[in-house]
Protein backbone atom coordinates (compact mmCIF):
# COMPACT_ATOMS: atom_id res chain seq x y z
CA UNK A 1 0.00 0.00 0.00
CA UNK A 2 1.41 3.17 -0.57
CA UNK A 3 0.12 6.12 1.23
CA UNK A 4 1.06 9.65 1.17
CA UNK A 5 0.42 12.06 3.99
CA UNK A 6 0.75 15.57 4.41
CA UNK A 7 3.35 16.03 1.77
CA UNK A 8 4.66 19.63 0.60
CA UNK A 9 6.31 19.69 -2.23
CA UNK A 10 7.82 22.25 -4.97
CA UNK A 11 10.92 23.74 -6.89
CA UNK A 12 12.70 26.07 -5.00
CA UNK A 13 10.53 28.39 -2.82
CA UNK A 14 6.84 27.40 -4.40
CA UNK A 15 5.55 24.90 -3.37
CA UNK A 16 3.35 22.71 -5.76
CA UNK A 17 1.66 20.16 -3.08
CA UNK A 18 0.21 21.86 -0.03
CA UNK A 19 0.24 19.07 2.26
CA UNK A 20 -1.83 16.48 0.15
CA UNK A 21 -2.49 12.85 1.48
CA UNK A 22 -3.82 9.95 -0.25
CA UNK A 23 -3.32 6.09 -0.57
CA UNK A 24 -3.88 3.43 -2.90
CA UNK A 25 -4.28 -0.23 -2.14
CA UNK A 26 -1.59 -2.80 -3.24
CA UNK A 27 -2.68 -3.94 -6.50
CA UNK A 28 -4.97 -0.94 -7.04
CA UNK A 29 -5.10 1.26 -10.56
CA UNK A 30 -5.74 4.55 -9.51
CA UNK A 31 -5.69 7.02 -11.63
CA UNK A 32 -5.07 10.85 -10.95
CA UNK A 33 -6.71 13.52 -12.82
CA UNK A 34 -6.51 17.44 -13.12
CA UNK A 35 -5.63 20.06 -15.05
CA UNK A 36 -2.31 21.05 -16.57
CA UNK A 37 -0.37 22.96 -13.91
CA UNK A 38 -2.01 21.07 -10.41
CA UNK A 39 0.62 18.98 -9.69
CA UNK A 40 0.31 15.94 -10.82
CA UNK A 41 3.72 15.43 -12.04
CA UNK A 42 4.72 16.92 -8.97
CA UNK A 43 3.15 14.18 -7.10
CA UNK A 44 5.09 11.64 -9.00
CA UNK A 45 8.44 12.88 -8.77
CA UNK A 46 8.42 13.52 -5.37
CA UNK A 47 6.94 10.05 -4.77
CA UNK A 48 9.80 8.89 -7.12
CA UNK A 49 12.36 10.67 -4.86
CA UNK A 50 13.85 13.11 -7.85
CA UNK A 51 12.34 16.33 -6.44
CA UNK A 52 12.90 16.26 -2.57
CA UNK A 53 9.53 16.35 -0.48
CA UNK A 54 9.76 19.21 1.92
CA UNK A 55 7.92 17.83 4.64
CA UNK A 56 4.78 15.06 4.97
CA UNK A 57 5.28 11.35 4.93
CA UNK A 58 5.23 8.86 1.94
CA UNK A 59 5.22 5.34 3.25
CA UNK A 60 5.48 2.11 0.93
CA UNK A 61 3.94 -1.05 2.92
CA UNK A 62 4.47 0.84 5.82
CA UNK A 63 8.30 2.03 5.18
CA UNK A 64 8.48 5.46 5.60
CA UNK A 65 10.82 6.22 2.09
CA UNK A 66 10.40 10.28 2.19
CA UNK A 67 13.76 10.60 3.57
CA UNK A 68 15.55 8.42 0.50
CA UNK A 69 17.21 9.73 -2.55
CA UNK A 70 15.39 8.30 -5.67
CA UNK A 71 17.97 5.29 -6.30
CA UNK A 72 17.12 3.96 -3.09
CA UNK A 73 13.16 4.38 -3.38
CA UNK A 74 13.45 2.80 -6.95
CA UNK A 75 15.33 -0.41 -5.41
CA UNK A 76 12.67 -0.33 -2.58
CA UNK A 77 10.13 -1.49 -5.26
CA UNK A 78 8.53 2.33 -7.12
CA UNK A 79 9.54 2.18 -10.94
CA UNK A 80 8.98 5.52 -12.85
CA UNK A 81 7.76 6.36 -16.39
CA UNK A 82 8.01 10.02 -16.94
CA UNK A 83 6.43 12.29 -19.21
CA UNK A 84 8.38 12.39 -22.54
CA UNK A 85 9.67 8.85 -21.51
CA UNK A 86 13.61 9.86 -20.95
CA UNK A 87 14.33 6.97 -22.88
CA UNK A 88 18.65 6.75 -22.29
CA UNK A 89 19.15 8.21 -26.34
CA UNK A 90 22.64 6.65 -26.47
CA UNK A 91 21.72 3.24 -24.81
CA UNK A 92 20.78 0.71 -27.12
CA UNK A 93 17.03 -1.32 -26.24
CA UNK A 94 19.02 -3.82 -24.66
CA UNK A 95 20.80 -1.42 -22.21
CA UNK A 96 18.15 0.48 -21.91
CA UNK A 97 15.71 -2.42 -20.25
CA UNK A 98 19.12 -3.96 -18.52
CA UNK A 99 19.93 -0.66 -16.76
CA UNK A 100 17.02 -0.84 -15.11
CA UNK A 101 17.54 -4.35 -13.50
CA UNK A 102 21.08 -4.15 -12.17
CA UNK A 103 19.27 -4.20 -8.74
CA UNK A 104 18.43 -7.71 -9.27
CA UNK A 105 20.26 -11.01 -9.53
CA UNK A 106 22.20 -11.80 -13.19
CA UNK A 107 19.21 -14.65 -13.34
CA UNK A 108 16.58 -12.57 -12.11
CA UNK A 109 17.69 -10.22 -15.02
CA UNK A 110 17.43 -12.83 -17.75
CA UNK A 111 14.50 -14.30 -17.10
CA UNK A 112 12.92 -11.09 -16.81
CA UNK A 113 14.49 -9.61 -19.70
CA UNK A 114 13.11 -12.78 -21.53
CA UNK A 115 9.86 -12.10 -20.18
CA UNK A 116 9.78 -8.82 -21.32
CA UNK A 117 11.20 -9.13 -24.85
CA UNK A 118 8.26 -12.20 -25.40
CA UNK A 119 5.22 -9.54 -23.94
CA UNK A 120 6.75 -6.90 -26.50
CA UNK A 121 8.25 -8.18 -29.58
CA UNK A 122 8.79 -5.17 -31.50
CA UNK A 123 11.46 -4.73 -28.12
CA UNK A 124 13.08 -7.83 -29.32
CA UNK A 125 13.63 -6.86 -33.25
CA UNK A 126 14.73 -3.25 -32.43
CA UNK A 127 17.00 -4.54 -29.61
CA UNK A 128 20.22 -3.44 -30.72
CA UNK A 129 19.01 -0.05 -31.96
CA UNK A 130 19.98 3.13 -30.28
CA UNK A 131 16.86 4.64 -28.02
CA UNK A 132 16.99 7.76 -29.50
CA UNK A 133 16.59 6.23 -33.07
CA UNK A 134 12.98 4.85 -32.31
CA UNK A 135 9.93 6.54 -32.58
CA UNK A 136 7.51 8.04 -29.30
CA UNK A 137 4.96 5.09 -29.75
CA UNK A 138 8.08 2.89 -29.16
CA UNK A 139 9.81 4.50 -26.70
CA UNK A 140 6.81 4.42 -24.65
CA UNK A 141 6.89 0.65 -25.07
CA UNK A 142 10.67 0.72 -24.24
CA UNK A 143 9.78 3.26 -20.82
CA UNK A 144 7.18 0.58 -19.75
CA UNK A 145 9.16 -2.64 -20.33
CA UNK A 146 12.52 -0.71 -18.89
CA UNK A 147 10.48 -0.32 -15.79
CA UNK A 148 9.15 -3.75 -15.55
CA UNK A 149 12.55 -4.38 -15.40
CA UNK A 150 12.80 -4.05 -11.69
CA UNK A 151 10.05 -6.36 -10.91
CA UNK A 152 8.06 -3.23 -8.56
CA UNK A 153 5.43 -3.00 -6.36
CA UNK A 154 4.17 0.14 -7.81
CA UNK A 155 4.38 1.86 -11.06
CA UNK A 156 4.54 5.77 -11.76
CA UNK A 157 3.06 6.81 -14.91
CA UNK A 158 3.14 10.04 -16.20
CA UNK A 159 1.23 11.01 -19.09
CA UNK A 160 2.03 8.05 -21.45
CA UNK A 161 -0.64 8.50 -23.98
CA UNK A 162 0.94 11.81 -24.95
CA UNK A 163 1.71 12.40 -28.32
CA UNK A 164 1.35 8.19 -29.62
CA UNK A 165 -0.89 7.63 -32.31
CA UNK A 166 -3.92 5.80 -31.03
CA UNK A 167 -3.13 1.86 -31.96
CA UNK A 168 -0.60 2.09 -29.75
CA UNK A 169 -2.23 3.74 -27.13
CA UNK A 170 -4.46 0.74 -26.57
CA UNK A 171 -1.83 -1.24 -26.69
CA UNK A 172 -0.28 0.93 -23.67
CA UNK A 173 -3.33 0.83 -21.65
CA UNK A 174 -3.73 -2.96 -22.18
CA UNK A 175 0.07 -3.78 -21.14
CA UNK A 176 -1.00 -1.48 -17.53
CA UNK A 177 -3.81 -3.56 -17.08
CA UNK A 178 -1.48 -7.02 -17.53
CA UNK A 179 1.11 -5.96 -15.49
CA UNK A 180 -1.57 -5.02 -12.49
CA UNK A 181 -3.71 -8.15 -12.88
CA UNK A 182 -0.32 -10.80 -14.00
CA UNK A 183 2.13 -9.48 -11.54
CA UNK A 184 0.07 -7.67 -9.31
CA UNK A 185 1.90 -4.54 -9.81
CA UNK A 186 0.00 -1.53 -8.04
CA UNK A 187 0.00 1.39 -10.58
CA UNK A 188 -0.32 5.29 -9.86
CA UNK A 189 -1.67 6.95 -13.27
CA UNK A 190 -1.38 10.58 -14.13
CA UNK A 191 -2.81 11.52 -17.11
CA UNK A 192 -5.00 14.50 -19.31
CA UNK A 193 -6.84 11.90 -21.38
CA UNK A 194 -9.74 11.17 -19.50
CA UNK A 195 -10.60 8.57 -22.00
CA UNK A 196 -7.41 7.03 -21.62
CA UNK A 197 -7.44 6.79 -17.68
CA UNK A 198 -10.57 4.78 -18.09
CA UNK A 199 -9.03 2.34 -20.41
CA UNK A 200 -6.01 1.29 -17.38
CA UNK A 201 -7.99 2.26 -14.34
CA UNK A 202 -10.72 1.73 -12.59
CA UNK A 203 -10.62 4.99 -10.12
CA UNK A 204 -9.18 8.23 -10.16
CA UNK A 205 -8.49 10.46 -7.64
CA UNK A 206 -9.07 13.89 -9.17
CA UNK A 207 -6.66 16.88 -7.79
CA UNK A 208 -6.99 20.66 -7.75
CA UNK A 209 -4.94 23.57 -6.21
CA UNK A 210 -2.18 20.86 -4.88
CA UNK A 211 -5.04 18.74 -2.72
CA UNK A 212 -6.81 15.91 -3.80
CA UNK A 213 -10.48 16.87 -3.88
CA UNK A 214 -12.53 13.66 -5.32
CA UNK A 215 -12.08 9.87 -5.45
CA UNK A 216 -14.33 8.28 -7.86
CA UNK A 217 -14.59 5.57 -10.61
CA UNK A 218 -12.88 6.23 -13.88
CA UNK A 219 -16.27 5.32 -15.46
CA UNK A 220 -18.53 7.42 -13.44
CA UNK A 221 -16.03 10.38 -14.71
CA UNK A 222 -16.55 9.73 -18.27
CA UNK A 223 -20.26 10.45 -18.10
CA UNK A 224 -20.12 13.26 -15.72
CA UNK A 225 -19.92 16.58 -18.29
CA UNK A 226 -19.83 18.70 -14.87
CA UNK A 227 -17.02 17.43 -13.26
CA UNK A 228 -15.02 17.42 -15.85
CA UNK A 229 -16.01 20.71 -16.79
CA UNK A 230 -14.73 21.89 -13.00
CA UNK A 231 -11.69 19.82 -12.63
CA UNK A 232 -10.25 18.43 -15.67
CA UNK A 233 -10.77 21.64 -17.97
CA UNK A 234 -12.48 19.64 -20.79
CA UNK B 1 60.76 4.98 -50.58
CA UNK B 2 62.87 1.95 -49.07
CA UNK B 3 61.03 -0.41 -47.05
CA UNK B 4 62.50 0.72 -43.72
CA UNK B 5 62.51 3.97 -44.04
CA UNK B 6 58.72 3.59 -44.68
CA UNK B 7 58.58 1.42 -41.52
CA UNK B 8 59.94 3.86 -39.37
CA UNK B 9 57.72 7.07 -41.02
CA UNK B 10 54.80 5.10 -39.86
CA UNK B 11 56.18 4.03 -36.58
CA UNK B 12 56.86 7.98 -35.42
CA UNK B 13 53.52 8.41 -37.08
CA UNK B 14 51.19 5.75 -34.65
CA UNK B 15 54.09 7.25 -32.06
CA UNK B 16 52.19 10.46 -32.21
CA UNK B 17 48.73 8.95 -32.29
CA UNK B 18 49.61 7.08 -29.44
CA UNK B 19 51.15 9.72 -27.57
CA UNK B 20 47.88 11.71 -27.83
CA UNK B 21 45.54 9.08 -26.85
CA UNK B 22 47.84 8.30 -23.60
CA UNK B 23 47.32 12.12 -22.58
CA UNK B 24 43.84 12.83 -23.15
CA UNK B 25 42.14 9.80 -22.53
CA UNK B 26 41.77 10.70 -18.68
CA UNK B 27 40.43 14.07 -20.22
CA UNK B 28 38.36 12.69 -22.49
CA UNK B 29 36.44 10.51 -19.98
CA UNK B 30 36.00 13.12 -17.35
CA UNK B 31 34.44 15.95 -19.87
CA UNK B 32 32.45 13.35 -22.40
CA UNK B 33 30.87 11.32 -19.52
CA UNK B 34 30.33 13.76 -16.64
CA UNK B 35 30.76 17.23 -18.44
CA UNK B 36 33.87 17.95 -16.11
CA UNK B 37 36.62 19.64 -18.12
CA UNK B 38 39.24 19.28 -15.61
CA UNK B 39 42.48 22.23 -15.57
CA UNK B 40 43.89 19.84 -13.61
CA UNK B 41 44.58 16.95 -16.08
CA UNK B 42 48.40 18.14 -16.93
CA UNK B 43 49.13 18.15 -12.86
CA UNK B 44 47.45 15.01 -12.62
CA UNK B 45 50.07 13.35 -15.39
CA UNK B 46 52.40 14.81 -14.07
CA UNK B 47 51.38 13.65 -10.19
CA UNK B 48 51.59 10.30 -12.16
CA UNK B 49 54.97 10.51 -13.78
CA UNK B 50 56.73 11.65 -10.23
CA UNK B 51 54.65 8.62 -8.56
CA UNK B 52 56.09 6.31 -10.71
CA UNK B 53 59.64 7.80 -10.98
CA UNK B 54 59.93 7.81 -7.26
CA UNK B 55 59.01 4.02 -7.00
CA UNK B 56 60.98 3.28 -9.75
CA UNK B 57 64.19 4.98 -7.53
CA UNK B 58 62.47 3.10 -4.65
CA UNK B 59 63.69 0.08 -6.31
CA UNK B 60 60.54 -1.08 -7.84
CA UNK B 61 60.18 -2.39 -11.24
CA UNK B 62 59.04 0.09 -14.64
CA UNK B 63 55.57 -1.48 -15.59
CA UNK B 64 54.93 -2.37 -11.49
CA UNK B 65 55.95 1.50 -10.87
CA UNK B 66 53.45 2.54 -13.29
CA UNK B 67 50.38 0.27 -12.33
CA UNK B 68 50.76 1.79 -8.66
CA UNK B 69 50.61 5.26 -9.95
CA UNK B 70 47.40 5.03 -12.02
CA UNK B 71 45.82 3.63 -8.47
CA UNK B 72 47.18 5.87 -6.49
CA UNK B 73 45.73 8.54 -9.11
CA UNK B 74 42.40 6.94 -9.62
CA UNK B 75 42.35 6.72 -5.81
CA UNK B 76 43.25 10.76 -5.64
CA UNK B 77 40.86 11.29 -8.50
CA UNK B 78 37.49 9.59 -6.05
CA UNK B 79 38.94 11.87 -3.02
CA UNK B 80 38.71 15.03 -5.28
CA UNK B 81 35.01 14.04 -6.54
CA UNK B 82 34.02 14.12 -3.44
CA UNK B 83 35.44 16.65 -1.95
CA UNK B 84 35.13 19.69 -4.90
CA UNK B 85 33.57 18.09 -7.88
CA UNK B 86 30.40 16.86 -6.48
CA UNK B 87 28.93 20.18 -5.23
CA UNK B 88 29.77 21.75 -8.55
CA UNK B 89 28.19 19.60 -11.09
CA UNK B 90 26.23 21.14 -13.79
CA UNK B 91 28.26 24.60 -13.56
CA UNK B 92 30.92 24.01 -15.81
CA UNK B 93 32.74 27.53 -14.92
CA UNK B 94 32.78 26.66 -11.58
CA UNK B 95 34.09 23.55 -12.14
CA UNK B 96 37.16 24.76 -14.47
CA UNK B 97 37.64 27.47 -11.95
CA UNK B 98 38.12 24.40 -9.04
CA UNK B 99 39.95 22.25 -11.21
CA UNK B 100 42.66 25.36 -12.37
CA UNK B 101 42.79 26.18 -8.84
CA UNK B 102 43.74 22.73 -7.84
CA UNK B 103 46.24 22.56 -10.24
CA UNK B 104 48.24 25.36 -8.79
CA UNK B 105 48.08 23.42 -5.37
CA UNK B 106 49.31 20.49 -6.99
CA UNK B 107 51.84 22.15 -8.82
CA UNK B 108 52.87 23.58 -4.86
CA UNK B 109 53.01 20.84 -3.52
CA UNK B 110 55.18 18.73 -5.56
CA UNK B 111 57.73 21.77 -5.45
CA UNK B 112 57.89 21.79 -1.88
CA UNK B 113 58.21 17.87 -1.69
CA UNK B 114 60.68 17.08 -4.90
CA UNK B 115 61.80 20.91 -5.44
CA UNK B 116 62.01 22.73 -8.91
CA UNK B 117 64.82 20.80 -10.52
CA UNK B 118 64.45 18.06 -13.25
CA UNK B 119 64.37 14.15 -12.34
CA UNK B 120 64.06 11.37 -14.70
CA UNK B 121 64.46 7.78 -15.16
CA UNK B 122 66.28 6.29 -18.25
CA UNK B 123 64.23 5.04 -21.15
CA UNK B 124 63.51 1.23 -20.86
CA UNK B 125 64.27 -1.10 -23.34
CA UNK B 126 67.18 -0.99 -26.47
CA UNK B 127 66.37 0.45 -29.94
CA UNK B 128 66.34 -1.97 -32.93
CA UNK B 129 68.39 -1.33 -35.94
CA UNK B 130 66.07 -1.07 -39.61
CA UNK B 131 67.92 -0.84 -42.35
CA UNK B 132 69.79 2.52 -41.89
CA UNK B 133 67.65 3.87 -38.69
CA UNK B 134 67.22 3.07 -35.26
CA UNK B 135 64.06 2.59 -33.64
CA UNK B 136 63.20 2.62 -29.89
CA UNK B 137 61.22 -0.41 -28.50
CA UNK B 138 59.51 1.67 -25.78
CA UNK B 139 57.68 3.83 -28.76
CA UNK B 140 56.40 0.35 -29.74
CA UNK B 141 55.34 -0.38 -26.27
CA UNK B 142 53.45 2.74 -25.74
CA UNK B 143 51.74 1.96 -29.56
CA UNK B 144 50.50 -1.23 -28.69
CA UNK B 145 49.18 0.09 -25.39
CA UNK B 146 47.85 3.26 -26.32
CA UNK B 147 45.63 0.44 -28.58
CA UNK B 148 44.93 -2.02 -25.67
CA UNK B 149 43.89 1.09 -23.59
CA UNK B 150 41.21 2.19 -26.00
CA UNK B 151 40.11 -1.27 -26.52
CA UNK B 152 39.74 -1.82 -22.86
CA UNK B 153 38.41 1.45 -21.56
CA UNK B 154 35.92 0.27 -24.45
CA UNK B 155 34.90 -2.90 -22.96
CA UNK B 156 34.75 -1.64 -19.23
CA UNK B 157 31.84 1.27 -20.72
CA UNK B 158 30.10 -1.07 -23.33
CA UNK B 159 30.53 -4.38 -21.66
CA UNK B 160 29.87 -3.88 -18.32
CA UNK B 161 27.11 -3.06 -15.50
CA UNK B 162 28.96 -0.02 -14.41
CA UNK B 163 29.89 1.42 -18.01
CA UNK B 164 26.03 0.63 -18.73
CA UNK B 165 25.13 2.91 -15.79
CA UNK B 166 27.93 5.66 -16.06
CA UNK B 167 26.70 6.14 -19.61
CA UNK B 168 23.12 6.28 -18.59
CA UNK B 169 23.92 8.58 -15.73
CA UNK B 170 25.80 10.64 -17.82
CA UNK B 171 22.94 10.93 -20.44
CA UNK B 172 20.22 11.50 -17.91
CA UNK B 173 21.10 11.74 -14.68
CA UNK B 174 17.79 11.95 -12.77
CA UNK B 175 15.99 9.04 -15.25
CA UNK B 176 19.15 7.27 -14.10
CA UNK B 177 18.99 7.42 -10.63
CA UNK B 178 14.93 6.83 -10.89
CA UNK B 179 15.96 3.12 -12.26
CA UNK B 180 17.76 2.54 -9.22
CA UNK B 181 21.46 3.82 -10.16
CA UNK B 182 23.13 5.45 -7.47
CA UNK B 183 24.78 8.52 -9.70
CA UNK B 184 26.93 9.78 -7.33
CA UNK B 185 28.43 6.70 -7.10
CA UNK B 186 29.05 6.15 -10.40
CA UNK B 187 29.98 9.61 -11.27
CA UNK B 188 33.03 8.60 -8.29
CA UNK B 189 34.02 6.01 -9.90
CA UNK B 190 34.07 7.47 -13.51
CA UNK B 191 36.53 10.31 -12.44
CA UNK B 192 38.41 8.23 -10.40
CA UNK B 193 38.98 6.23 -13.84
CA UNK B 194 39.81 9.24 -15.26
CA UNK B 195 42.42 10.41 -12.62
CA UNK B 196 44.00 6.91 -13.03
CA UNK B 197 43.89 6.95 -17.19
CA UNK B 198 45.82 10.16 -16.32
CA UNK B 199 48.38 9.01 -13.57
CA UNK B 200 48.74 5.42 -15.97
CA UNK B 201 49.68 8.30 -18.98
CA UNK B 202 51.87 10.23 -16.50
CA UNK B 203 53.93 7.26 -15.68
CA UNK B 204 54.07 6.23 -18.98
CA UNK B 205 55.68 9.36 -20.63
CA UNK B 206 58.15 9.72 -17.32
CA UNK B 207 61.59 7.83 -18.98
CA UNK B 208 60.29 10.37 -22.34
CA UNK B 209 61.42 13.17 -20.68
CA UNK B 210 62.33 15.08 -17.55
CA UNK B 211 60.09 15.04 -14.80
CA UNK B 212 59.39 18.76 -13.26
CA UNK B 213 56.32 20.28 -11.66
CA UNK B 214 56.08 22.03 -14.91
CA UNK B 215 55.66 19.09 -16.38
CA UNK B 216 52.31 18.49 -17.27
CA UNK B 217 52.54 22.06 -18.75
CA UNK B 218 54.22 20.38 -21.92
CA UNK B 219 51.13 18.02 -22.81
CA UNK B 220 47.92 19.47 -21.44
CA UNK B 221 47.72 21.82 -24.70
CA UNK B 222 47.95 18.61 -27.18
CA UNK B 223 45.48 16.83 -24.69
CA UNK B 224 43.11 19.67 -25.00
CA UNK B 225 42.59 20.18 -28.64
CA UNK B 226 42.62 16.02 -28.89
CA UNK B 227 39.39 16.25 -26.76
CA UNK B 228 38.27 19.76 -28.40
CA UNK B 229 38.82 18.23 -31.92
CA UNK B 230 37.17 14.72 -30.64
CA UNK B 231 34.31 16.18 -29.51
CA UNK B 232 31.63 14.80 -26.87
CA UNK B 233 31.90 11.04 -27.63
CA UNK B 234 34.93 10.81 -25.26
CA UNK B 235 36.25 6.87 -26.77
CA UNK B 236 35.40 7.75 -30.24
CA UNK B 237 36.48 11.39 -30.17
CA UNK B 238 39.91 10.72 -28.55
CA UNK B 239 40.63 8.12 -30.59
CA UNK B 240 39.75 9.39 -33.99
CA UNK B 241 41.10 13.00 -33.28
CA UNK B 242 44.37 11.30 -31.83
CA UNK B 243 43.97 9.58 -35.38
CA UNK B 244 43.78 12.87 -37.28
CA UNK B 245 45.98 15.05 -35.39
CA UNK B 246 48.45 12.73 -34.63
CA UNK B 247 48.78 11.44 -37.96
CA UNK B 248 49.42 15.25 -39.42
CA UNK B 249 51.52 16.12 -36.75
CA UNK B 250 53.96 13.17 -37.49
CA UNK B 251 53.25 13.25 -41.78
CA UNK B 252 54.52 17.21 -41.75
CA UNK B 253 56.78 16.88 -39.34
CA UNK B 254 58.86 14.24 -41.31
CA UNK B 255 58.61 15.97 -44.37
CA UNK B 256 59.12 19.00 -43.68
CA UNK B 257 59.83 19.95 -39.77
CA UNK B 258 58.57 19.48 -36.21
CA UNK B 259 57.53 23.29 -36.32
CA UNK B 260 55.77 23.04 -39.30
CA UNK B 261 53.92 19.95 -37.51
CA UNK B 262 52.76 21.93 -34.87
CA UNK B 263 51.53 24.47 -37.19
CA UNK B 264 49.74 21.97 -39.64
CA UNK B 265 48.39 20.65 -36.19
CA UNK B 266 46.78 23.58 -35.07
CA UNK B 267 45.43 24.62 -38.26
CA UNK B 268 43.79 21.65 -38.68
CA UNK B 269 42.20 22.16 -35.24
CA UNK B 270 40.85 24.99 -36.59
CA UNK B 271 39.76 24.40 -39.87
CA UNK B 272 38.00 21.15 -38.11
CA UNK B 273 36.13 23.15 -35.22
CA UNK B 274 35.60 25.77 -37.92
CA UNK B 275 33.31 23.62 -39.77
CA UNK B 276 32.12 20.64 -37.37
CA UNK B 277 31.80 22.98 -34.31
CA UNK B 278 30.57 20.14 -32.28
CA UNK B 279 34.10 18.02 -32.98
CA UNK B 280 34.75 14.79 -35.08
CA UNK B 281 32.13 13.05 -33.16
CA UNK B 282 29.44 15.49 -34.08
CA UNK B 283 30.11 14.82 -37.48
CA UNK B 284 29.42 10.42 -36.95
CA UNK B 285 26.70 11.41 -35.11
CA UNK B 286 24.80 13.33 -38.19
CA UNK B 287 25.81 10.52 -40.59
CA UNK B 288 24.14 8.21 -38.64
CA UNK B 289 20.74 10.43 -38.31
Amino acid sequence: MLEVENLVSGYGRTNILHAISLSVETGERMAILGRNGVGKSTLLKSLIGTVRPKSGSVRLDGQEISHLAAHERARSGIAYVPQGRDIFPTLSVLDNLRVSGFGRSVRARASMLDDVLTQFPILRDKRSAQGSSLSGGQQQILALARALMSDPKVLLLDEPSEGIQPSTVDQIATAIREMNVQRGMTIVLVEQNLEFAAAACDHALIIDKGEVVLKLRTADALTNRELQHQYLGV
Amino acid sequence: MKVDQFIVIMVSLLSSVSLLVIVSLGLALAFGMMGVINMAHGEFLMLGAYFTITAVNAGIVLPVAILISAIAMGGLGMVIERIVLRQLYGRIWATMLATWGLSLLIVGVVQLVFGTSSNGIPTPLSTIHLGGYMLSQYSLVLIALAGVLIATTYLVFARTPYGTMARAAASLPEMAAAVGINVSRVNMITFGIASALAGLGGGLLAPLSGVSPTFGQGYIGDAFMTVVVGGASPLLGASTASLLLGGIYAGVSNIVSPVAGTLALLLVSMLVLRFLPTGLTGLWRKARQ
